[in-house]
C-alpha cells in the first residue's frame, strides 16, 4: 500500500473536521453568559483553525512527497486474525462472560501465534485465567462479566 | 515535621512489600521486549486504584524504576533492548557479554542505574516543593501556556516531523473536547452517547494505544529476543577503574532531560551515551564494548524517573508517556497534581517519592544479585505474551469504570493508534494531547473571560513571557534540525 496516498486521505479528513469544528463551534458551546460562549467558541474556533492549517501543510507535503510503500506487519494473517479475535473476545464476553470468553480466546490466540503444544497452552490459559478472576473478582471485588446468554433460559 | 511522617508511612509493612512487588514487577515487564514502562505502569493503574493512594504510587514508582533498570539486562545479554530506552546500554552490553564479560556489563548497568535514578529523586525531592509554591503564581492564563508548553514538547520530539507531530497533539486536544463543557456544563460532540456525557476516558486510551496496539506490532514478530545465553558463562566481576565520571555525565543529563517536557528516557541515554563517547579516553572501544557507554546511558535513562517527575507532581503537566500514565494514577485516587500535593496530601506525596529511593535500592539488591535470571523472562514466546497482555488490557479497560463501553473504546484506540502510528503520527502527543486538554480549555477560557476578550493576558506577565520563549524554542529545534540536515544531504550531494 501507498504511504503517500494514506497520508493525503488522512490529511483531508482532518481538514473535514476542521470544518465542522469551527462550524459547530457557536451552536454546540451555547452558555448562559455570552463571556463563556465567546471563550469557549474561541478556544474551539483556534483549535479548528490551527488544525485546518497545519493539516493543509501536511497534505502539500504528503503530495510532494515520493511514493513509498508502507508495510503495516510482516504477518498480515496474524495480525488480522489478532483484530478479529480481539474483536470476538470482546463481544463474546458480553454474552458468555469473563470465564469462558477468556478460556477460549487465550488457546486460540496462542495457536494462531505460533503455539503448537495444545496441551500446554490449554493449562497456560486455564492458569492466567485463573489468576486474573482471583486478582480482580475476589481480590479487588470487581464485578467481571457473567453470562447473559442463558439468563432468558435459566429463569 | 511531614518528612517525618512520611518516612514513617513508607516504613510500613504494606508500602515496603508494595515498593519490592512493584520494582520486581517493572524489571520483569521492563525486560521483557516490546513491553515498555507505560505499558506497564498503563496495565497496573486498575490493580492500584484498589488499594490506598500511598500503596498504589508506591507500586506505579517502584515499577517505572524497575522497568527502566530492567531493559537493559536482555539488552547487555541477549542484545534486545528490553525498552526503547535501554537501545544505547545494547550497543556496548552485548559485545562485552560475547567478550565473556557479561557479568561486568551488568553491574555496571545496575550500579549506574542506581547513582542515576538516585541522584534524580533527590533533586525531585529539593526542588519539587519550591516549584510547587512558585506554581501559586500561576493565573488562568499562565495554566494554558503550561499545557500548551508540555505539548509541544512531546510534539517537537515527535520522529514523523513537525506536522504530524502537531497535528496528533491536536487530534488529542480535540478528543478531550468531548463531555461536558466544563464553562457551561452542557454536553457536546457527544453524538448522543451517554457514556460519553463525562468524556472520552484517557486510561482505556492509553492501553488501548499503548499495549494491545504493540501487541498488534508483535504479530510479526516470531522470537523477540535476538539470540541465547548461557548463565554459566556470566561471572561476577568488579567494577572497572575510572568509571565514575561516565556515570556523573549520565546522572546530570538525564535529571535535566527528564525535567524538560517531551524528551524521554531513550534521547537522555542517547545524550548520553554520545557524551561518553566525546570524553572517553578509550574512543576505539566503542561500539566493541565499552563499559563508560553502558555506565552514561544506563545513568541517564534512569536519571529521567525522578526528573520527569518534577513537572508531574508541581504543576500537573506530564513530561513524557509513563508520567501521563502515572497522571492517571494520581487522578483516579483523587489526587491532583500541583501545590496541594505538597500540603494537603504531603505524606502521600513525600512518601510517594522516599517509596522511589526503595524502589532504587530493591533494583539493585535485584540487579547484583538475579540479573541474569530475568534475562530468561525476555525469552517467553510470543504467542503466550501477546494473548496474556490482551486479557490483562481487556480486564483493565473495563475494570475502572465496570464498563464495556471502555473495553471498546480501548478497542478503537488500539487500532486507530497502530495505524497512525505506522503513519509517523505520535500516540505520545494524542495521549498528552487528552491529559493536557481540559487544563488548556479552562485555562484559555478562564483568561478570556477575565480579559473580556483581551488574547494579550497571555502575553502580559513575565512567566507567561518566559513559557512562550520556551515553546518558540521547542518548537524551532526540530525545524532547525530539518534544515542543518538538508543541508548536509545538499552539501553531500554535491561532494559527489
Amino acid at each position: 500500500m501507498k504511504k503517500k496516498y494514506l497520508e493525503v486521505a488522512l490529511s483531508l479528513l482532518f481538514i473535514l473536521i476542521a470544518v465542522l469544528l469551527y462550524g459547530s463551534a457557536d451552536t454546540v458551546n451555547q452558555a448562559v453568559s455570552k463571556a463563556s460562549t465567546d471563550s469557549t467558541s474561541t478556544y474551539v474556533n483556534t483549535l479548528a483553525i490551527v488544525l485546518g492549517l497545519v493539516a493543509s501543510v501536511e497534505l502539500v507535503l504528503s503530495i510532494l512527497s515520493h511514493p513509498t510503500t508502507i508495510e503495516f506487519t510482516k504477518d498480515p494473517r496474524r495480525f488480522f486474525a489478532l483484530i478479529i479475535l480481539l474483536i470476538a473476545y470482546v463481544w463474546g464476553m458480553e454474552y458468555i462472560g469473563f470465564i469462558l470468553a477468556t478460556l477460549l480466546f487465550l488457546p486460540v490466540t496462542m495457536r494462531m501465534m505460533g503455539y503448537r503444544n495444545w496441551v500446554k497452552s490449554l493449562i497456560i490459559s486455564a492458569a492466567i485465567t485463573l489468576f486474573v478472576y482471583l486478582l480482580f473478582q475476589v481480590g479487588f471485588e470487581i464485578l467481571l462479566p457473567e453470562p447473559t446468554v442463558l439468563e432468558g433460559v435459566l429463569s | 515535621m511531614i518528612l517525618l511522617d512520611a518516612m514513617q508511612a513508607v516504613m510500613s509493612v504494606d508500602v515496603l512489600l508494595a515498593v519490592v512487588v512493584g520494582t520486581i514487577s517493572g524489571i520483569v515487564i521492563g525486560g521483557i521486549p516490546g513491553l515498555t514502562a507505560t505499558m506497564a505502569v498503563a496495565l497496573l493503574i486498575p490493580i492500584t486504584f484498589s488499594f490506598s493512594p500511598l500503596i498504589g504510587l508506591a507500586i506505579m514508582g517502584g515499577v517505572y524504576a524497575g522497568a527502566m533498570y530492567g531493559g537493559s539486562i536482555p539488552a547487555i545479554l541477549l542484545s534486545t533492548p528490553g525498552t526503547p530506552a535501554a537501545a544505547a546500554t545494547a550497543l556496548e552490553g552485548y559485545p562485552l557479554t560475547k567478550q565473556g564479560k557479561g557479568g561486568l556489563a551488568l553491574k555496571v548497568s545496575v550500579v549506574a542505574s542506581f547513582i542515576g535514578g538516585t541522584f534524580s529523586v533527590i533533586v525531585l525531592l529539593a526542588i519539587a516543593p519550591v516549584l510547587a509554591n512558585f506554581a501559586l503564581k500561576f493565573g488562568p492564563a499562565e495554566y494554558f501556556l503550561l499545557a500548551l508548553m508540555g505539548l509541544t514538547g512531546v510534539v517537537s520530539v515527535a520522529t514523523g516531523g513537525l506536522a504530524k507531530g502537531i497535528l496528533s497533539g491536536l487530534i488529542g486536544l480535540i478528543i478531550a473536547l468531548i463531555g461536558t463543557n466544563p464553562m457551561t456544563g452542557m454536553t457536546r460532540y457527544d453524538f448522543g452517547i451517554v457514556e460519553l456525557y463525562e468524556g472520552v476516558s484517557f486510561m482505556p486510551a492509553l492501553i488501548g494505544m499503548f499495549s494491545i496496539s504493540q501487541m498488534l506490532a508483535l504479530t510479526g514478530e516470531r522470537n523477540i529476543a535476538k539470540s541465547d545465553v548461557d548463565l554459566k558463562k556470566i561471572k561476577r566481576e568488579k567494577l572497572p577503574k575510572g568509571i565514575w565520571p561516565f556515570i556523573g555525565y549520565g546522572t546530570a543529563v538525564g535529571t535535566i532531560v527528564g525535567i524538560i517536557p517531551g524528551e524521554g528516557a531513550t534521547i537522555a541515554a542517547f545524550l548520553s551515551y554520545n557524551i561518553a563517547k566525546a570524553k572517553s579516553k578509550m574512543k576505539h572501544l566503542f561500539g566493541k564494548g565499552n563499559p563508560e557507554g553502558i555506565a552514561a546511558a544506563e545513568a541517564g535513562n534512569n536519571a529521567c524517573v525522578g526528573g520527569s517527575l518534577v513537572p508531574l507532581l508541581t504543576l500537573g503537566v506530564p513530561g513524557n508517556t509513563v508520567s501521563a500514565a502515572l497522571m492517571g494514577g494520581l487522578m483516579i485516587q483523587g489526587l491532583i497534581p500541583g501545590p496541594e500535593l505538597f500540603t494537603k496530601h504531603g505524606v502521600i506525596t513525600y512518601g510517594f517519592i522516599l517509596s522511589l529511593f526503595l524502589a532504587n535500592v530493591v533494583f539493585l539488591l535485584t540487579g547484583l544479585f538475579f540479573a541474569p535470571y530475568f534475562a530468561k523472562i525476555a525469552k517467553v514466546p510470543s504467542s503466550i505474551l501477546v494473548a496474556a497482555i490482551s486479557v490483562f488490557a481487556v480486564v483493565g479497560s473495563y475494570s475502572i469504570n465496570n464498563s464495556m463501553f471502555d473495553v471498546w473504546l480501548m478497542l478503537i484506540f488500539a487500532f486507530t493508534g497502530f495505524f497512525l502510528d505506522k503513519l509517523g503520527y505520535s500516540l505520545s502527543a494524542i495521549i498528552l494531547g487528552m491529559i493536557l486538554g481540559p487544563i488548556a480549555e479552562n485555562g484559555f477560557t478562564q483568561a478570556m473571560t477575565i480579559s473580556a476578550g483581551d488574547s494579550s493576558i497571555f502575553f502580559e506577565s513575565t512567566i507567561a513571557k518566559v513559557l512562550w520563549v520556551i515553546i518558540v524554542v521547542l518548537l524551532a529545534q526540530p525545524l532547525f534540525t530539518h534544515y542543518k540536515n538538508r543541508r548536509q544531504r545538499i552539501k553531500a550531494m554535491r561532494m559527489e
